[in-house]
């Protein structure tokens, strides 16, 4: 049992209080014992003197010393006197009970002293008074033993003192036990639970007061910990299955990723193949338009050009019907150079690399219209260019569509003496070329756009037939859009549009 | 006046027969050496083995697409050799492609001249550079 278990204090504390109480008491009572045994014999002794002194009175006076050793006599009867003195006025022993002892007694230590106490012994010396004179004096010694006196006091004390101790160690005990043994229940069932881990036992005593407070709370707080790691386990395992689920997505996740990225990198083999294949297959077909052109050309010339000789070298030898047939192997020659070439422009607008920049149309299509000016100088032509018409495409590319459509404008209103080409933006992205020219029928519009399908004869008006389908071509790889509208004899407005840097 | 000869290196007999007449039709009385290709060219110009006379024309109207050597492997031949350094060569073709002329120009052509198809036009093109290199141009006397 150390120091600071409660059943120690409590020991410790009730044994001290009682101690401390009994011993108190029992000072106090002893003390008031000493008192009381002192004033009783020093009454009793100072009575019995003033009795014996005045009954000394008359002897004394008539010195009759037999007298008065009767009266000291009387005194012996009593057997605490010790010893009993008569002296005359002078302090001269007139009588003595005992002679053998207090042989040589001082009686002057003794007047108006009261009582006396000396060693184990009390005196008293009283005067005998007779008429207010004091014609002798008695003393008596008695005997004072004031340990034998209490002694039985001290014992009384001793046994209360001894079994308040004891019935207070056993109250103590009691009260302890009332105490004690809840909590240690209450420690005992803690521990269990702690080595266990089962929070469903409960303190189970009827216990009263603040253990008994202390033990219902103890209750409820194992009742609530029991529900709470309950939920806990219940949110355990639905966590549990939730973590596995995760898991196992992730897992199906990275599998599908993996599969993702070897398809992904499979995907960019193949186009890194095809990207491969199709430049090689560019540049073949490059190769092989300048060849074509270059090696149809030559015959072309050949053709041309003795034609030309025979019609010029032999002219008095060729009527006018040869003439005639030279001529139109001349225009024939000269309409497939045209067409050659505008094949070859068809070919690489659909081919070369795109370089998109901010273009002023403006200006490009003013440098077109001045060239055109320049070609056909004969032609009065009005034109109005909006300025700074910008566009977001390849210059190029615009250029030979712009080209195209410029010279259509111009050729188609070469019929109109007073021919206008407008170029202007009405939209945010969309461009028109509008002339006053011919115009074309709608109800053919659709075949506008194809390459080689002319509106017109080869008579009316020249051309490949190409134009037009390489401007689509260019709005296309711009994934842009071209279209048009007319009216026969009123003119034709050419629309396109670009998308947006 | 210069009265040295014209070499016309030239694959195409068509072409080479339309040019002779352009050059009569220009009044230009010198003399015009054919080459069918570069090799041929090269025997005129630098000798060969049998040591046939070297020429040195007064200007050299060069074709570029032709068998054997080509027109710019002989022009490359042309411009390395010391007698011909200064010699005029005119490129004639019917070649549009950027790449030849800058090839051309990079082995220091005199000129570059595309071959119309129009024969009015080649014949007027003959003209001119008959007049400009015979007449007007002037070389090195080395």
């Amino acid at each position: 049992m150390n120091k600071h278990s409660i059943q120690y204090q409590l020991n410790s504390t009730v044994m001290t209080t009682v101690t401390f109480a009994l011993l108190l008491s029992s000072l106090c009572m002893l003390i008031y014992s000493v008192n009381v045994y002192y004033d009783n014999k020093a009454e009793s002794l100072m009575s019995r003197s003033h009795l014996v002194a005045r009954a000394l009175v008359p002897s004394m006076q008539f010195d009759d010393y037999q007298l008065a050793e009767n009266y000291l006599a009387t005194l012996k009867a009593e057997d605490d006197v010790l010893n009993a003195f008569i002296f005359d006025e002078n302090l001269k022993v007139y009588a003595v009970l005992n002679e053998k002892i207090d042989t040589d007694f001082n009686p002057n230590l003794f007047i108006n002293t009261g009582v006396v106490v000396d060693k184990s012994t009390m005196i008293y010396m009283t005067p005998v008074m007779d008429n207010g004179e004091a014609t002798g004096y008695l003393l008596i010694k008695v005997g004072f033993h004031l340990t034998r006196a209490l002694r039985t006091h001290l014992f009384i004390y001793f046994i209360v003192f001894i079994t308040s101790l004891i019935a207070a160690y056993w109250f103590s005990l009691k009260v302890q036990k009332k105490i004690v043994q809840p909590l240690n229940g209450v420690t005992q069932l803690m521990r269990r639970i702690a080595i266990t881990n089962d929070l469903s036992q409960r303190f189970n005593s009827e216990v009263k007061g603040e253990i008994g407070s202390l033990v219902k709370a103890i209750n409820q707080l194992l009742q609530e910990l029991e529900e709470k790691r309950h939920e806990l386990v219940v949110v355990n395992k639905s966590l549990e299955l939730e973590v596995n689920e995760r898991r196992e997505a992730e897992v199906a996740l990275k599998a599908s990723q993996k599969q993702y990225l070897d398809l992904n990198t499979q995907l960019e083999e193949r186009v890194k193949n095809r990207t491969k294949q199709l430049e090689s297959a560019n540049q073949e077909l490059e190769a092989f338009s300048y060849s074509v052109s270059h090696d149809l050309r030559a015959p072309l010339r050949a053709m041309d050009g003795f034609s030309q000789a025979l019609l010029e070298d032999y002219a008095d030898r060729l009527d006018d019907e040869g003439q005639d047939y030279l001529n139109r192997v001349r225009a024939a020659a000269q309409r497939m150079g045209g067409l050659i070439d505008d094949m070859l422009m068809l070919s690489r607008v659909s081919r070369t690399d795109m370089k998109l920049e901010m273009t002023n149309l403006t200006l490009m299509a003013t440098d077109i219209l001045k060239e055109l000016e320049e070609q056909d100088h004969e032609r009065q032509v009005t034109y109005h260019l909006q300025p700074n018409l910008m566009a977001y495409c390849d210059q190029h590319l615009m250029k030979i569509a712009l080209t195209n459509l410029l010279s259509n404008a111009w050729k188609y209103s070469s019929s109109n003496e007073h021919a206008f080409i407008e170029f202007g933006q009405n939209l945010e992205q969309t461009f028109f070329i509008k002339d006053n020219g011919v115009g074309f029928d709608m109800k053919y519009g659709h075949k506008l756009f194809t390459a080689f399908q002319r509106l017109h004869t080869a008579q009316e008006f020249p051309g490949s037939g190409i134009g037009l389908a390489t401007v689509k071509r260019v709005m296309s790889r711009h994934d842009g859009q071209v279209w048009a509208e007319s009216e026969i004899e009123k003119g034709s407005i050419f629309y396109f549009s670009l998308p947006q840097a | 006046m210069n009265s040295r000869p014209i070499l016309i290196v030239e694959d195409n007999p068509d072409d080479q027969k339309l040019a002779l007449r352009a050059f009569k039709k220009c009044n230009l009385s010198n003399t015009i050496i054919f080459a069918n290709d570069g090799v041929e060219a090269g025997e005129y110009l630098f000798g060969d083995e049998s040591n046939k006379k070297k020429i040195v024309p007064a200007v050299v109207l060069l074709d570029l697409n032709m068998p054997r050597k080509n027109g710019l492997e002989l022009l490359k031949d042309i411009r390395e050799n010391d007698s011909t350094r200064f010699l005029p060569v005119v490129v004639i073709t019917t070649s549009k492609e950027e790449q030849d002329l800058i090839n051309s120009y990079s082995l220091g052509v005199n000129s570059y001249v595309r071959k119309p198809v129009d024969f009015n036009e080649f014949l007027e093109a003959v003209k001119s550079l008959g007049l400009y290199w015979l007449l007007l141009n002037e070389c090195p006397s080395s």
